[in-house]
């Protein structure tokens, strides 16, 4: 098939538009990468405390997407397939999270999962603690980020043709099988799309994480710590080693996920 | 055997209501319908991917009105086929084959058999299946590298794979073009033989229902208005909406009736399609005017009216000991079309008849508008039936 | 979205459209030169009594619009003196922070050194906070919070010594507590083992250097608890995962919490008291990022004030100042039972500007 070679007007004008889009998220990342010499970026990050606190941020944002997957997942399906008295209350319950500021959220966590809230105190008597505590790390980014898996996961879902299940129970499968052997697979791109998403959003995290469990340190509390007692030089190489970690990360992610195009070819009888 | 008694369904704001429907094992049964009349509904609720608001659904002797599709047994394949886009072909026929499958109850009657007896793998029975559907160089494929026709073949062995109790088939050749449809119907009629298969088969298609229907069923806005054989129901249907479904345009509303000892002579009166209004008086070999008590319908075939010329060529034989004297009407070509094998014409009496006669028997007598011609209507073509 | 209609979206877009434009149009503009906006960066622990001030002076002075920015009370000078931002109004918790990085530092634009005066116009004292709830809130007093607060079990809250000066304070306090109830072992007790690298306390001829360093960070499961601001350990003693924090008296009082008032010895809040407040350092010990390493010896709380070189409308600051300093400002600031004095005292009356030099006495 030949590929359209003559650009339009329209694409000149789209792509101007998208690359001052472009250049606005860029600036910044490269005003911090070339803010600090060389030397003061490898001593800034050579730092224990950063590279462990890159880890800590990066698994409890994988934590909490993990534990979004399972519980958000199931909840995700049910929205798209099923209709019940309710079904705007929950989804803008789900979405909730996303127009809370971020410290209120912290706030209303603390409440819940402190050693004397509603939660905290009857799991802290197992030994399960918030606040100062990864956990309760895992639990703000959880909070605050799981509204785009869910969101994500249930789009996804509501686009896999409804039929193909009914089919596939007609054929003898039970519904997880039917949800296993169709839906799942049909899907599985999407709500792997809503994970990485989540789990971005996730390593952003401030607010919340601030309040309810400002130790150990993620990356964005260490930056803003660094930040606010050293100065803008000190935050800079850590907020530059962020910016490139994750620019990478997430341009990896794409390059799996994203199917190539597979060739177009026509089927006997015309392509009917 | 697969029963409907009672049934109640509700979609939406439509609703389907079938009294009583059966179906004997190895029947190919047609569900005849306009769109929109409740024939996706049908069958989903067969398959158990619907449930209704009331009555039963028999498989046999069990009562499957409350198991859910995967214990029912129920093959179905929709209009647009919903092949898995992402399995190939064989894992397409081979899906219900899989462990995964819960188990229909064993034994029931009138499951389809495959035409082997022998003990078979899974990958033997999807390689025998697609070898019987002529698809068996497509096992690797994936469905959005197949044409129309092949699609339809997969789905339907993914269907006959399971050995159902009963093969659903949601207006599978709608999506076709000409040729590749009737292909197929005659591939269906020979793998429900081979197969000896219960199918339900729903079409908005008449010539369709009158191949492959052993029996046929008319499914308009959600309620069966006639069950029988196809030629059966065209040569009587049970009432305006069915006529009108199954091709006759010649409904006229009786305005007066008389019984006799040897014959009933209707007056029979409208205005059809833009002619003038007028009546006529017939005579009908029906009887069943005196049963109807309110408004009743004549309904005549327009292949079943004698055309004759003005110069007296008739268009085709007229039955043995005609009366030629009754019903005999003259009126005037109003408009005249031609197609490949027929000719349809209105002829304008008052009022207009429909009359279809062959082509070249059109073309021979030189019909053209404002010719002026005689009809001849037997007295038994006359059909009557209420509203 | 898949849940919205087309026409929801249009007049969801409509709705924000007309908010924005709305939000537009009401602000404030100093553009046309009719509202001045004045930013206000002060120690978090004036946020409460400021908030009054903001109300009051913006309903005596239409014309004028407060922006109050609470930080800790060296991030806010950092703002200035480091990132080089404007401000209108500078307010520290210790003063002596405002001529240790503003009095050398210069802004680039002008060349000129951020400040060359400040007023000094409050006191504080340190206290020891708790909530009914906590562990062995019956039985704390006085005379034993030290001993209790290094029980077993208990969580003490205690702000970063390296972004408040409340933190320092906090550690100088206990410190001093040390030899008031002669526990010489107190410091130790309190806070050795708790940090991954460890505040150094060693003696010299002029008293005890506590030496900070510069990566302070608590071990898990330690018993005290680091924020960066004393503010953010109040909603920890509420919900119950810290039981003591360190605050001062003033935003103790202000938020009705229970509390332990600090003997004079320790409180670093009586000018009597200030050979003994004197006899403890805490020194930030780093030398990488911080343009000077500051030392702060122990002295009685006073808070400080000043008007940057850079601000923008200085003549509006000088009006918020009066209005601080004088009846209003100290009517507000006794409502919320924080301690002022008055005359306030300056160590450069001659630079002052002139409306402000009626409220002030020339000191050190």
């Amino acid at each position: 098939m030949n590929r359209i070679r003559v650009l339009s007007r329209m694409d000149w004008v789209f792509s101007f538009v998208g690359l001052v889009l472009l250049l606005f998220i860029l600036a910044p990342l490269v005003a911090t990468i070339f803010a600090s010499s060389p030397r003061d970026f490898a001593e800034g990050v050579a730092d224990k405390g950063v590279l462990t606190s890159l880890w800590l941020t990066f698994a409890a944002a994988f934590v909490a997407t993990v534990i979004a997957l399972f519980l958000g997942v199931p909840l995700a399906y049910l929205l798209a397939r099923r209709e019940f008295p309710g079904k705007n209350l929950i989804q803008g319950l789900i979405d909730l999270p996303i127009i809370i500021p971020h410290t209120a959220a912290g706030v209303a966590l603390l409440m819940v999962f402190g050693r004397r809230g509603v939660l905290g105190e009857p799991l802290a008597s197992v030994g399960l603690y918030f606040t100062e505590n990864f956990a309760g790390i895992v639990v703000a980014m959880l909070f605050v980020s799981l509204p785009l898996l869910v969101d994500t996961a249930q789009e996804t879902f509501s686009l896999v043709d409804r039929r193909l299940e009914g089919v596939a129970r007609t054929l003898g499968a039970s519904p997880w099988s039917a949800f296993g052997r169709v839906t799942l697979p049909l899907a599985w791109r999407g709500i792997v799309a809503g994970s990485v998403l989540m789990w971005a959003r996730g390593i952003s995290e401030f607010g919340a994480v601030v309040i309810l469990a400002y130790n150990p340190k993620t990356v964005s509390v260490l930056i803003y710590e660094r930040f606010a007692g050293f100065g803008l030089s000190a935050a800079l190489p850590v907020t530059a080693l962020l910016l490139i970690l994750a620019l990478v990360i997430l341009v990896l992610t794409r390059a799996v996920l994203v199917p190539r195009q597979r060739v177009d070819r026509p089927g006997r009888g015309g392509g009917k | 055997m697969i029963r409907l008694e009672g049934l109640q369904v509700q979609a939406g704001d439509f609703s389907l209501s079938v009294d009583d429907l059966s179906i004997t094992p190895g029947e190919y049964v047609m569900v005849l319908g306009p769109t929109a009349s409740g024939k996706t509904v049908l069958l989903e609720t067969v398959a158990g991917l619907r449930r209704p608001q009331g009555g039963r659904v028999w498989f046999g002797s069990r009562d499957v009105t409350g198991e859910p599709p995967e214990r029912r047994g129920a093959g179905l394949v929709y209009q647009d086929y919903a092949l898995f886009p992402h399995l190939n072909v064989a894992q397409n026929i081979g899906f219900g084959l899989r462990p995964g499958r819960t188990q229909a109850a064993a034994g029931s009657e009138g499951r389809s058999r495959a035409t082997s007896r022998r003990p078979q793998g899974t990958g033997g029975r999807v390689g025998e299946l697609a070898g019987l559907l002529g698809i068996d160089g497509l096992l690797q494929r994936y469905p959005d590298g197949l044409s129309g026709g092949e699609r339809q073949r997969v789905a339907l062995a993914r269907a006959l794979a399971i050995e159902p109790e009963v093969l659903l088939l949601d207006e599978p050749l709608s999506a076709l073009d000409g040729p590749t449809r009737l292909e197929l119907q005659k591939e269906l009629k020979r793998l429900q033989r081979e197969f000896q298969a219960t199918v339900m088969h729903v079409t908005h298609d008449l010539d369709e229902a009158l191949t492959l229907g052993d029996r046929m069923a008319v499914l308009i806005n959600g309620r069966l208005h006639q069950v029988g054989p196809p030629s059966e129901v065209i040569r009587h249907p049970a009432d305006g909406d069915v006529a009108l479904l199954t091709g006759v345009t010649n409904v006229f509303p009786i305005i007066s009736a008389v019984v006799d000892r040897e014959c009933t002579r209707i007056r029979l009166g409208g205005v059809k399609g833009g002619g003038t209004s007028g009546e006529v008086e017939l005579i009908v070999a029906s009887t069943t005017v005196g049963q109807l008590g309110g408004a009743a319908l004549a309904i005549i075939r327009p292949e079943e009216i004698v055309l004759l010329s003005g110069e007296g060529v008739i268009a085709r034989p007229i039955p043995e000991a005609g009366v030629l004297s009754e019903n005999l009407l003259e009126g005037v070509v109003w408009e005249i079309q031609l197609q490949s094998v027929h000719a349809s014409l209105e002829i304008d009496v008052p009022p207009v008849f429909s009359v279809h006669v062959l082509r070249p028997d059109a073309q021979r007598m030189c019909l053209a508008a404002g010719s002026r011609v005689r009809l001849w209507i037997p007295p038994e073509v006359v059909h009557v039936c209420p509203v | 979205m898949h849940r919205l209609s087309r026409s929801s979206v249009l007049l969801l877009l409509a709705l924000i459209a007309a908010t924005a434009l709305l939000c537009v149009g009401c602000s404030d503009s100093t553009g046309d030169g009719r509202k001045a906006s004045l930013r206000v960066l002060f120690a978090g622990s004036l946020i409460i009594p400021f908030a009054q001030l903001e109300n009051e002076f913006e309903a005596a002075y239409p014309e004028i619009d407060v922006n109050m920015e609470g930080h800790g009370s060296i991030q806010a000078i950092r703002i200035v003196g480091d990132l080089h931002e404007q401000a209108d109004l500078v307010v520290t918790a210790d003063y002596k922070l405002i001529p240790m990085l503003l009095y050398e530092a210069e802004d680039p634009d002008s060349g000129l050194p951020y400040s060359d005066w400040i007023v000094i116009f409050a006191t504080n004292e340190m206290a020891l906070a708790y909530s009914p709830d906590s562990a062995f809130a019956d039985e704390v007093s006085a005379d034993n919070w030290f001993e209790i607060m290094n029980r077993p079990g208990v969580r003490l809250g205690c702000s970063d010594p390296r972004l408040d000066a409340n933190g320092y304070r906090a550690l100088m306090t206990v410190k001093l507590a040390e030899a008031l109830y002669d526990k010489p072992e107190l410091f130790t007790e309190t806070f050795g083992g708790v940090f991954r690298v460890p505040i150094r306390a060693t003696e010299t001829s002029a008293g005890t250097l506590m030496s900070v360093p510069e990566v302070l960070e608590t071990k898990s499961g330690s018993h005290v608890v680091l924020r960066p601001y004393s503010v953010s350990l109040l909603p920890l003693l509420k919900s119950g995962d810290i039981d003591y924090a360190f605050e001062y008296e003033s935003v103790i009082k202000q938020r009705g919490l229970e509390y332990v008032p600090l003997p004079p010895e320790v409180d670093l809040g009586d000018p009597e008291y200030a050979a003994t407040y004197g006899a403890v350092t805490v020194k930030l010990n780093f030398q990488r990022f911080a343009s000077v390493k500051p030392e702060f010896t122990g002295e009685p709380i006073r808070y400080g004030v000043t008007i940057p070189s850079n601000a923008r409308e200085p003549e509006a600051a000088e009006l918020l100042l009066a209005f601080l300093l004088g009846p209003e400002g100290q009517r507000i600031m006794a409502e919320n039972y924080h301690p002022m004095i008055s005359p306030a005292v300056t160590d450069n009356l001659s630079d002052l500007p002139e409306s402000i030099k009626a409220f002030c006495t020339s000191g050190d």
